[in-house]
């Protein structure tokens, strides 16, 4: 009995795995149509989003680089040349070095930041990153930082070796938007506080124009105020600072770097 | 995950023989990935071509009587680690004794490079896929491994830049010193209030989404990248990487400006041990010694040495800022590249040229200790795999992609692509 119950035992093994095989192996059969679609689609996909951190617990995820589906695609990015150019024509910066020995100025952006910024070195990289990423935007921070303090200090400093000076529209140590026990004031110290913010407006709109090529609107000029008040509160009223903040905005942002 | 017939087929086929299995016979579950290996590389390559018989293949034996080196090398030392009788090293690894004694090393000798022209070895170095393109269309092989790893950034370059290939995937982050690198994660000066930075990028925010609601949607789509690619700003931010070269670390890696070369390499140290990055790179140029060959490269590749065998002791130290309970020498593979080696002759300048071979080494957890893969001849030529002195041939020869391919199978199985013929450099790892 049992020696029967063995061999049937055997015997439903040996034919349950072999339809098991023939059923598997035959799949290809079936879904190659499907498969390639999915296949491109998967491949699309696996661009497209990445898997998460493995190694670096609590680190960003890195599936944040969704392509945008075909046709979407309106804008494309800033070009490392073009930002050069931009910082140049706009607040006279260049940012880079001189090199002596082969008699030429180093730009900064286009050799040595060119790849992070999506841009191409013909090396490293031969096609155009149309797309941001974290780096990207850690780039595009640093110089904004960067450019929007060189501006403030060229200006603020009266030993600058090289003084370049764009606030043409403000006093840049003196005029700022009103505070708010400023609000309450009356008689001439209040033109001359709502003349001071006036002369702030100008030159924030002076600002726009050089770098958006537009004016500012009613909204972001009062984003703008609250921020600049909120900065020179850090230092003790020292309205510089807050030119650095709103500089540094207006050449991180996105309208500036998405054409 | 969507179904189809073909998935529904698999499922149940696989769950029937699964439970087939356990009819029978205790089911044996497949081999998971392991995350108890390695899951750090440290890259160090040596621009330049380095001079392999002052390294891994320095003259002894049978080459001292053969009229193909330089006579100069009969002069220069040589040593072996401690209880490590098979690591033979030149003079320009002196300094590297330690180091080659503390960690797990592995010496790889003899692998054929057949175009000694910089770029393009340095690509298929770097790669592992040859290419007679100047433009680095492939991408690194470090640079495969840390985006399939998902880390953020997927890897740290300093110095040369990896090659990208698509830039698609995530660049990593570069930057040619390690003042640099730390202005990037740091860009506001140490003396910027924490709350000027937060008002700083509040105001971007604030300004983006003001411009993002007057865009049509086709834009809106288009300007999704950028708003997901700023979510991690601010973590980025707070977590405050310390990437400043500190005196002491200066004074034990020797360090004498941060922008110079002898920076690097305690640079790139930092971008690992902060948590950074698990894949760090950083390159040290000046190997391509056409003159004043001894002269140049001895000094240089000390210097090398002597900062490898700090690394390795600060890896010793240095708690793996992912892993609790291991240290940065548990979890981390230190390999050293150069595009290619020397001319073992002179010529007239006193310098070497570029030659056919290149040699590698590979240290740390799970590699095959006191191992030399792969051999010159008496004539400095690359012979042989594994170790066999036959004529070479592409049959026999080792190549940089089958290293390459060691170390992605290492650390990325599903990333590697076996030799056709079956060759792996897998006793790289025992």
């Amino acid at each position: 009995m049992t020696k029967i119950y063995q061999d049937r035992f055997i015997f439903f093994k040996i034919s349950t795995l072999s339809l098991l095989i023939f059923l598997i192996s035959s799949c290809h059969v079936f879904d190659d149509k499907e498969e390639s679609e999915e296949a491109q689609k998967a491949t699309v996909e696996r661009i497209a989003i990445k898997p998460g951190p493995v190694s670096q617990p609590g680190s960003p995820s890195t599936n944040i680089d969704i392509i945008p589906q075909e046709g979407a695609s309106t804008g494309y990015l800033l070009t490392p040349e073009q930002h050069s150019t931009s910082l140049f024509e706009t607040l006279q910066i260049k940012l880079g070095y001189e090199d002596e020995l082969h008699d030429r100025f180093v730009d900064f952006i286009t050799e040595h930041l060119a790849v992070p910024l999506g841009g191409v070195d013909f090396r490293t990289s031969s096609i155009r990153d149309r797309f941001p990423k974290v780096q990207t935007q850690l780039i595009i921070r640093q110089l904004a930082w960067n450019a929007a303090s060189i501006v403030v200090w060229r200006e603020t400093d009266p030993d600058h070796p090289d003084p370049v000076h764009i606030f043409e529209k403000c006093n840049i140590s003196e005029d700022r938007p009103l505070l708010p026990e400023e609000q309450t004031l009356s008689g001439r110290e209040k033109i001359q506080a709502e003349a001071r913010e006036q002369r702030w407006v100008d030159q924030l709109t002076e600002f726009y124009w050089r770098i958006l090529v537009r004016p500012p609107s009613a909204e972001e000029i009062a984003l703008h105020k609250q921020a600049f008040l909120n900065a020179i509160s850090h230092y003790h009223g020292w309205p510089p600072a807050g030119w650095n903040v709103v500089l540094f905005a207006l050449l991180s942002g996105a309208e500036y770097w998405n054409l | 995950m969507t179904l189809n017939r073909r998935k529904t087929l698999e499922l149940l086929g696989s769950g029937a023989l699964l439970s087939l299995y356990g009819l029978g016979r205790p089911f044996k579950p497949g081999l998971a990935a392991t995350t108890q290996g390695p899951d750090k590389i440290f890259q160090i390559f040596l621009t330049g071509g380095w001079d392999t018989a002052l390294a891994t293949d320095p003259v002894r034996g049978s080459k001292t009587s053969t009229q193909t080196y330089a006579s100069h090398y009969q002069n220069l030392q040589m040593s072996r680690p401690e209880g490590k009788s098979e690591l033979y090293f030149g003079e320009g690894l002196l300094p590297a004794k330690t180091a080659f004694e503390r960690l797990s090393t592995c010496f790889i000798n003899g692998i054929h490079m057949e175009v000694t022209a910089h770029e393009l070895a340095q690509n298929y170095m770097y790669s592992g896929i040859p290419s007679l393109s100047r433009s680095r269309e492939f991408p690194a092989f470090l640079a495969r491994i840390g985006n399939a790893a998902g880390a953020f950034p997927p890897f740290v370059s300093i110095g040369e830049p990896l090659p990208l290939g698509d830039t698609r995937t995530n660049p990593p982050l570069h930057s040619q010193s390690p003042d640099q690198l730390g202005q990037m994660l740091n860009p506001f000066d140490d003396d910027i209030p924490s709350g000027i930075i937060q008002i700083a990028g509040q105001l971007t925010k604030d300004l983006d989404l003001v411009f993002m609601n007057r865009q049509n949607e086709s834009m809106k789509k288009y300007l999704e990248p950028w708003t997901n690619s700023q979510k991690f700003l601010n973590e980025l931010y707070e977590k405050k990487y310390n990437l400043k070269l500190s005196d002491q670390i200066k004074s034990r890696y020797g360090v004498t400006q941060t922008w110079e070369q002898n920076a690097r390499i305690p640079a790139a140290f930092l971008s690992l041990s902060s948590g950074l990055s698990p894949f760090v790179s950083c390159n040290i140029d000046g190997f391509d010694t056409h003159s004043s060959h001894f002269d140049q490269h001895i000094p240089l590749l000390k210097m090398v040495s002597s900062q490898l065998t700090t690394l390795v002791n600060d890896f010793f130290e240095t708690p793996d800022p992912d892993r609790p309970g291991l240290k940065l020498s548990d979890t981390t593979l230190i390999v050293i590249l150069s595009e290619f080696s020397r001319t073992p002759t002179l010529n007239t300048g006193s310098g070497t040229d570029h030659w056919q071979t290149g040699s590698a080494i590979v240290m740390g957890p799970g590699v095959s200790d006191n191992r030399v893969i792969g051999v010159t001849d008496d004539q400095a030529k690359a012979r042989g795999w594994r170790g066999s002195p036959v004529t070479l041939s592409t049959e026999t020869e080792i190549r940089p992609d089958h290293l390459a391919n060691a170390l992605v199978k290492k650390l990325r199985p599903e990333l590697a692509q076996s030799d056709p013929e079956g060759r792996d450099l897998d006793e790289i790892f025992s």
